[in-house]
């Protein structure tokens, strides 16, 4: 390992148990910790801008490619920016109405291709696969129509209705349990794989040198 | 019925010629090359019939012949040729004089670099000269190396323009004819050693009924789509075709590939193979033509267009009638009190609106909750801290808490700086907000929008402070965590309604009842088919309108 | 002038709404353009809204500091970071002095080393602190009160018991022959957890997800017909 290796290994270590110190309870070293990431993280975040979307798609297209079309976002930009300035700041509505009505635009047809059609598709199934699986698509059938009585809104949940929307809540809970038992074992995953960074490259490689 | 007539034939064909059919190819009958509807032209379909046995080992390829007129498309014009031809040579010039430098000093330095290791394992007292030796070389290797990088870029930069650059025109061109000079056929790549799989069934890319959005093809018809083919790439084989340096790789593969283009007819030809066995069935031309509409996707179209009727037209009635029920929301209800408790402790209040961008609907959503929280925190007098992720949200929720204080007559009492910008980073972000819930403690924390995994870290530090929590998103794999962790939950559609109502605005709550109907149609949609279903399993009339096409 | 304030987002949104609402049904190459150069016009907004966040972050600190706030300090500890790390990639200075590589951001350059040895570890570890998290998460689901609750805590154990070995184990010392039926295993949680997931619990989503799309084309409809405006703020 050269030098700067072995200081790399025992900067991210330090930093490492500085934000595991969070666990414990809000101390000096969390605070050090999350301000040094808190900056780290925007002047990265200002070189990706500028390096990715600034240079290729704005000085890069303008002067090299000969693009004039990105002055039009560029300017819609610069009305986000006159937000400063309190005269023209309502100039900045024109870039909120094209940003916002464009993915409105852009969302209809796409929540309907890649989530409804699917959805409802997969909820009609033919009773012919014998019967456990009937015995399935009867249980989905009663979620999915259960689930969308709880979220009427235009009944109250009393009643007949009150008692289908209760089922349907308890579907949701099962659903929601069963993730939630899923996500666990992903989690703990990814605490070992700190573990190990702290015990395999600096305790054992940087400090014990095995 | 086609398949007991192809049967027959089959059967004749085995009878007249015993013991023919199983060693023979099979072979492809009532060959069709068709333009591909719903698609922007550039893919050509072939489809045929089967005749013989296909087996595992039955290869089939749909070859494209690179004629004189591809060439054509991609040619230069005198001029750009002519400037082309002028920059590389001025390239060459200026390359010419810093290449074998940097060269040399590279392997210097490579060399150097090795006694160096030699030099520090044996602890050698001029291991520090070496060192001192090996940077300055290394230098002089990173300062050509930097002068070589800006002359390419330069280069790039005159003779490339966007999109239809004629440097890559150029390129193209010198592809296809080396291509063209090596065989006029090549194979489109997207069929390429295309192979029955493990059941013996051909990958018959029409299988999905309606993948012509129109009549759904015969069952045995094979169908392919052909939309691109490759051609050989001259610079890998006679090693200086571009400028570039070697040592880079401007990605130099041995093909390239290349799309059809619409309007333009290709000759194709089809290639049936079974070890060295081979036969050849030539196809003629084929065109693909422009569609202007996607067939295929009417019944989105339905859909997205019948909904949108349906909204529209109750927020009108809404108009009409604004006095509308609408189910209680227990955790809507919470709101005003964790506000009220906010203000007697003198603690702020934490909204966050998730951490996605405005292009998110459900961020969208959160901020209009945003807008109606405000009002109510301008009445109550508390502080309303909102960090944001995304510096297009922030704008957005900075106007609208703005507006929020100046409805409420406290124009005064807003701050700009309480609304404030974090960073992109997710795991940064959470960690600055929790930070705020630990040092601030706020009385009331609302988590309202799109979450991913921090949303554990966001609710748990909050409920440790003691915050009243309510949450509201739709991102369903963090609603587990919100559940068990905030005090109330909007689940889902809840998060939609929850502007309308907090607002009870008419128009709103109008869109509101659209929805209900929404759901109403999907409800039934689902019951009259789930009773066919159960009459008759192939009765699926009501299916065949949501199966994606 | 008013007009301008008021009406012309309007028009701007149903335009841009309804284009590329539209340009999904067409397939031509110029649909997909259209729709890639949108994309890419939307990161040239966002690329100059990041300035503006950048700024509201910087006056945070600044005021901060200058007020002398509690905890100001680290205030300057951000500032600090930011502007190095700003630097190291937008300056182009050589660092050779320093032992880096001359090319700024690339994989040897003092840029990538601070974002390699700092930001990366800094990251995961808060992502792996989600570990601890989750262990208090479970324990206050313990504390269920209601049905609804119970259930999703059965749920949770059983699908945690099914994903480790223990559920494989418990799976094959409780299997018995059953006659006709085969061998059977009479605890089977494995079974159970690839159930819960894809019957009950995929069956459940799709129910709010259902709702959901319902509620976004509702609020894309707004946006577009100009009856949901809380995003433009309001005033003139």
């Amino acid at each position: 390992m050269t030098i700067g290796e072995i200081i790399g290994v025992w900067l991210a270590a330090g930093l490492t148990l500085m934000m595991f110190s969070f666990i414990y309870r809000d101390n000096a070293f969390f605070k050090l910790g999350e301000h040094l990431y808190l900056g780290i993280s925007v002047g990265y975040f200002v070189n990706i801008q500028y390096h990715q979307v600034l240079v290729p798609d704005v000085i890069r297209a303008i002067r090299v490619e000969h693009d004039f079309w990105v002055i039009i976002p560029s300017l819609l930009g610069i009305f986000i920016l006159l937000r400063l300035v309190p005269s023209v700041a309502w100039l900045s509505r024109m870039s909120f109405a094209f940003y916002i009505g464009g993915f409105a635009g852009v969302a209809i047809p796409n929540v309907i291709h890649g989530y409804f059609l699917p959805q409802l598709a997969e909820t009609l199934r033919p009773f012919n696969a014998g019967l456990g699986n009937n015995l399935n698509q009867i249980v989905i059938l009663l979620a999915v129509f259960t689930v969308l009585i709880f979220f009427f809104f235009s009944l109250e949940h009393k009643r007949i209705v009150g008692g289908i929307s209760r089922i349907g809540l308890f579907f949701i809970m099962i659903s929601f349990g069963a993730s939630f038992g899923y996500t666990v074992m992903a989690r703990i995953s990814l605490l070992i794989g700190r573990f190990q960074f702290l015990l395999d490259d600096w305790i054992r490689q940087t400090i014990l040198r095995l | 019925m086609r398949s007991y007539v192809l049967l027959l034939g089959l059967l004749t064909f085995m009878l007249v010629v015993p013991g023919m059919a199983a060693a023979a190819l099979p072979v492809p009958t009532e060959i069709e090359v068709i333009d591909v509807p719903n698609d922007d032209g550039a893919s050509l379909g072939v489809l045929w019939f089967w005749r013989g046995e296909t087996s595992e080992d039955t290869r089939v390829t749909i070859e494209i012949e690179v004629a004189r007129d591809i060439i054509d498309e991609y040619a230069l014009t005198v001029d750009e040729a002519d400037k082309l031809q002028r920059e590389r040579e001025a390239l060459r010039g200026k390359l010419e004089s810093i290449l074998p430098a940097m060269y040399e000093a590279l392997q210097a330095a490579g060399e150097i670099q090795a006694r160096l290791q030699v030099a520090e394992a044996n602890k050698d007292p001029d291991t520090n000269q070496i060192r001192r030796e090996y940077w300055s070389r290394q230098r002089e290797y990173n300062r050509l190396h930097a002068q070589r990088e800006k002359l390419w870029e330069g280069f790039l930069s005159r003779t490339t323009t966007h999109k239809t650059g004629y440097l890559d025109r150029q390129q193209t061109a010198d592809y296809i004819v080396a291509t063209l000079n090596n065989s006029p056929w090549v194979a489109c790549s997207d069929v390429e050693d295309a192979k029955v799989d493990m059941d013996g069934n051909w990958p018959t890319k029409g299988e999905q009924t309606g993948y012509f959005g129109q009549d759904p093809p015969e069952a045995d018809k094979v169908f392919y789509k052909v939309s691109s083919f490759r051609v050989l790439n001259p610079a890998k084989f006679a090693g200086t075709f571009t400028d570039a340096p070697d040592d880079i790789d401007y990605s130099a593969p041995e093909k390239i590939q290349l799309k059809l283009h619409p309007n333009t007819a290709y000759n194709l030809r089809l290639v049936v193979s079974e070890g060295d066995e081979q036969a050849i069935y030539e196809l003629g031309g084929g065109t693909g033509r422009v569609n202007f509409f996607n067939v295929s996707l009417v019944n989105n179209l339905i859909f997205a267009v019948g909904f949108g009727i349906i909204i529209l037209v109750a927020i009108m009635l809404a108009r009409r009638n604004p006095n509308m029920f609408i189910r209680r929301i227990s955790g809507l209800e919470a709101v005003d009190e964790a506000i009220g408790r906010a203000t007697e402790m003198g603690k702020p209040v934490l909204y966050l609106c998730g951490l996605d961008p405005l292009s998110t609907l459900s961020t969208l959503a959160a901020i209009n909750i945003l807008g109606r929280v405000a009002r109510r925190i301008a009445d109550y007098d508390s502080d309303l801290v909102v960090p944001q992720r995304d510096p297009v949200v922030l704008t957005v929720a900075q106007e609208v808490v703005r507006e929020a204080y100046i409805d409420q007559g406290r124009p005064d009492a807003y701050k700009e700086d309480n609304i404030f910008f974090v960073t992109d980073d997710q795991f940064s972000f959470t960690a600055t907000t929790c930070a705020i819930m630990m040092r601030d403690k706020p009385a009331a924390n609302f988590f309202m929008g799109y979450y991913y995994a921090e949303s554990l870290l966001l609710a748990e530090t909050g409920a440790a402070t003691g915050a009243i929590q309510i949450a509201g998103t739709d991102a369903l794999h963090q609603l587990p965590f919100f559940i068990t962790t905030c005090d109330y939950t909007l689940i889902g559609e809840e998060l939609y309604a929850a502007s309308a109502y907090l607002s009870r605005e008419p128009l709103l709550l109008g869109s509101l009842k659209g929805q209900d109907l929404g759901k109403a149609l999907i409800m039934l949609l689902i019951v009259v088919q789930s009773l066919l279903f159960a009459i008759n399993a192939d009765w699926n009339w009501l299916k065949m309108l949501v199966e994606p096409l | 002038m008013l007009f301008f304030k008021r009406q012309w987002p309007i028009i701007i949104a149903f335009v841009m709404g309804i284009v590329m609402w539209a340009r999904f049904y067409i397939p031509t190459e110029q649909s997909q353009t259209l729709q890639d150069e949108f994309m890419r016009w939307a990161r040239i907004l966002f690329g100059f809204a990041a300035m503006l966040g950048i700024l509201s972050l910087l006056h945070h600190h600044w005021n901060k500091i200058k007020l002398k706030r509690p905890g100001f300090g680290f205030s300057v500890v951000t500032l600090v970071a930011f502007v190095i790390m700003a630097l190291t990639g937008l300056l182009p200075v050589s660092w050779t002095w320093l032992g880096f590589a001359d090319n700024l951001r690339s994989s040897n350059g003092p840029h990538m080393y601070l974002f390699e040895h700092m930001f990366v570890p800094m990251q995961a570890t808060m992502f792996s602190v989600l570990a601890f998290f989750i262990a208090s998460a479970a324990f206050r689901a313990f504390r269920a009160r209601s049905i609804e609750a119970t259930a999703l805590l059965i749920a949770g154990c059983v699908i945690m018991i099914g994903r480790v070995p223990v559920g494989d184990w418990l799976a094959s010392v409780t299997t018995v022959e059953m006659g006709s039926w085969g061998a059977r295993s009479l605890i089977n949680f494995p079974y159970v957890t690839d159930w819960l997931l894809n019957i009950p619990n995929a069956a459940a989503q799709r129910g709010i997800i259902l709702g959901v799309i319902l509620s976004q084309i509702a609020i894309s409809v707004r946006i577009i017909f100009g009856i949901e405006r809380t995003y433009m703020g309001g005033g003139d």
